[in-house]
């Protein structure tokens, strides 16, 4: 499969009061298309921040360096212009927070319409066919409803499909979920996970899913970025990474997963996410991890193919600069 | 070891000691509307929920946003005044009690709120946070019992002097913890006590839980919508809908084999961390939960059930018991396999 979006060597620094926070650390991954990639990591960790650097939506305080290849260019030497025909037509996002992603004092109606308007060039009449034919296939039955009524009167549920039929409605490339599902209760959580693995396989775009839940990860993604500190510590297929995690990390995390189908003992790791604006040197994971060696203190650990498909971050694989 | 644990079993087995009793319990909230605050309608966030909690036991209370089991759990401790119902604790009538008496009892009684840094005073140090209920009731050596408490939830005397905003997520709970046990309390609510935190933390904080409950012998009510977590530390489990309990039992009773259809949608939506499981979840969710003001008529579960009939839009179906301890709320219970 083709390669869609490719991030070669991304540096994400914030300028703050308190000193240099170094977000981003060389991260790399890349997505393909019609693929389900998810980036998954605990909070801190820079998945929502690799997310807004790619729309180039991050504040004025970020100093970025490295590549951001979509479809070929590298976004970040777009043009401001450039950049606005590509957001929300060429690549969408949406957001955790359905509440507050919809404005609430107008209608759905001129939300949804001055956005297609915008974007396919239609009229007013035209655009309101689209949209209703967008509502019906994120699953809302009563479109005319649902454009008539503001935001305060449909449920979490149903606001988050509006936003999905919103950041569908020019048929983009690439979808930017950016934790979509966790502020909906668990059923209302699987029928948008099933909405967006639907619409994937009909219009074949797309998605970085951006989660802190293994759960999520394992339901919908093709494949698995897992990040810790700014770092992206491993990669592979979704089953391998369930089936065979490499990284402590990785193995880390999955042993802390309460699982509803058996009572496992939950092995937490020690310590806690270090701060990024002075994260340990080398590994950034080395201070929490139970094999940590002389090395993993001094060299960082790059990003190397153990096996085929799957990368791994971590000396204990050797991988270039390692003993 | 083994001859205590027998002993413990025994003891427990026998059904000696519930130490929580709730008997249809009802709270109702009025919903007001304009200058005059003129009442329109009542919303009947727990209607006629009951059930017991034994000695020593974690009984979890499960279910979506709205289902009123936060609300059950804060009227248990009469947080908020119930509307109806009773609440016995080691067979005193926590709803007869006065205020005084109330105050009394409270020591004894005690919660843990989900968000750990709303929960914990910003202007106070730990110390004096943890310090405060045992000013309150006139404890003697205060500083001796807080480092002690600090040493029991995994801090140390450093952490004493700090403020909340300079200690982390994981780290405030465990002093909100701290600050629950300061008077030896028999029984504690857990409100979510771990869904504001990182999968991580989460788990220190629930094997903290485990560890303190055996160490201290304390009774749980634990309040969650994560069925991951209530599998983890719950002995037993209630599954709230709409204001009512739809179905009790053992953790093993609900998990493995539910039999109210809300509990099994509610099971089979859950995403399991294991990509294989994906095809074997076959349930199918319809519809959202109602609106709490406008709660269907009969069995409040059938605007999204995939077996309703007639019966089930007249009547409320009663709470029936299947095998010994489980119980389930359903017209068809029997039938639906």
């Amino acid at each position: 499969m083709k390669k869609l979006l490719e991030i070669h060597d991304l540096y994400i620094n914030f300028k703050t009061l308190w000193g240099v926070a170094k977000v981003l650390n060389g991260v790399s991954f890349d997505i393909k298309e019609g693929e389900i990639f998810g980036l998954v990591g605990e909070t801190g960790c820079g998945k929502s921040v690799t997310a807004l650097s790619i729309l180039r939506l991050l504040p004025p305080n970020a100093e970025i360096s490295g590549k951001i290849l979509f479809k070929g260019k590298n976004l970040l030497e777009k043009s401001e212009e450039d950049m606005r025909k590509i957001r929300g037509k060429e690549i969408s996002i949406i957001f955790q927070d359905p509440m507050t992603s919809l404005n609430p004092l107008f209608k759905v109606r001129d939300q949804m319409l001055d956005i297609i308007e915008l974007h396919e060039g239609l009229s007013r009449e035209e655009a309101e066919k689209h949209a209703e034919k967008l509502l019906k296939a994120v699953g809302l039955s009563d479109p005319e409803r649902i454009l008539n009524s503001y935001p305060h009167e449909l449920s979490g549920g149903m606001r988050q499909r509006i936003m999905i039929a919103m950041a569908l409605s020019s048929n983009p490339f690439l979808l930017i979920a950016d934790e979509p599902t966790t502020a909906l209760d668990v059923t209302i959580q699987k029928q948008i996970l099933e909405l967006i693995l639907d619409l994937r396989n009909r219009y074949n775009f797309s998605v970085l899913l951006i989660t802190h839940d293994l759960g999520v990860v394992a339901e919908v993604c093709d494949r698995v970025g897992v990040m810790y500190a700014g770092n992206i510590v491993e990669i592979a297929p979704t089953e391998e990474l369930f089936e065979n995690p490499l990284h402590p990390y990785t193995q880390g995390l999955l042993s802390v997963v309460p699982d509803p189908r058996t009572k496992k003992p939950l092995k937490p790791l020690k310590g806690s996410v270090p701060s990024l604006l002075n994260p340990p040197s080398g590994c950034r994971f080395h201070p929490r991890c139970i094999y940590a060696k002389d090395i993993c203190k001094r060299a960082k650990p790059e990003l190397h193919e153990h096996s085929p498909g799957h990368f791994v971050a971590c000396h204990l694989y050797g991988g270039g600069n390692c003993d | 070891m083994n001859i205590l644990q027998g002993i413990l079993w025994l003891v427990t087995s026998m059904g000696v000691g519930t130490v929580i009793r709730v008997e249809h319990l009802k709270k109702y909230f009025p919903i007001t509307h304009g200058f005059i605050r003129k009442k329109i309608i009542w919303l009947k966030a727990v209607d006629d929920v009951s059930f017991e909690i034994k000695d020593g036991e974690t009984f979890g209370l499960v279910g979506e946003s709205g289902s009123g089991k936060s609300t059950t759990g804060r009227t248990i401790l009469r947080l908020y005044e119930p509307t109806g119902g009773k609440v016995y604790f080691n067979d005193i009538e926590v709803t007869a009690l006065s205020k005084q008496e109330l105050k009394e009892l409270r020591p004894k009684m005690q919660i843990i709120y989900q968000d750990p840094y709303s929960s914990l005073n910003p202007r106070l140090t730990i110390f004096d946070i943890i310090a405060e209920p045992l000013r309150e009731y006139g404890h003697e050596n205060v500083e001796d019992t807080v480092l002690e408490l600090l040493e029991a939830v995994g801090l140390s005397e450093e952490h004493a002097k700090k403020y909340p905003d300079e200690i982390s997520g994981g780290q405030c709970q465990r002093v909100a913890i701290a600050r629950a046990l300061a008077l030896n309390p028999e029984f504690l609510v857990l409100d979510e006590p771990t869904s504001a935190l990182d999968v991580s933390v989460q788990a220190q904080v629930l094997n903290l839980l485990g560890r303190l409950q055996k160490e201290r012998n304390l009774t749980y009510l634990f309040i969650s919508h994560d069925l991951g977590v209530v599998r983890y530390l719950a002995d037993r489990v209630g599954v709230m809908y709409l204001g009512k309990l739809v179905e009790i039992g053992t953790i093993e009773q609900v998990f493995d084999n539910p039999a109210h259809p809300y509990t099994r949608m509610l099971l089979s939506s859950i995403p399991v961390p294991d990509p294989k499981a994906r095809a074997i979840r076959k349930e199918k969710v319809i519809g959202e939960i109602p609106s709490p003001l406008h709660p269907p008529s009969g069995c409040r579960f059938h605007t999204r059930c995939p077996y309703a009939r007639e019966i089930c839009r007249k009547e409320e179906p009663a709470m029936i018991e299947l095998e010994k301890g489980h119980f389930v709320r359903c017209h068809f219970v029997g039938e639906l396999q």
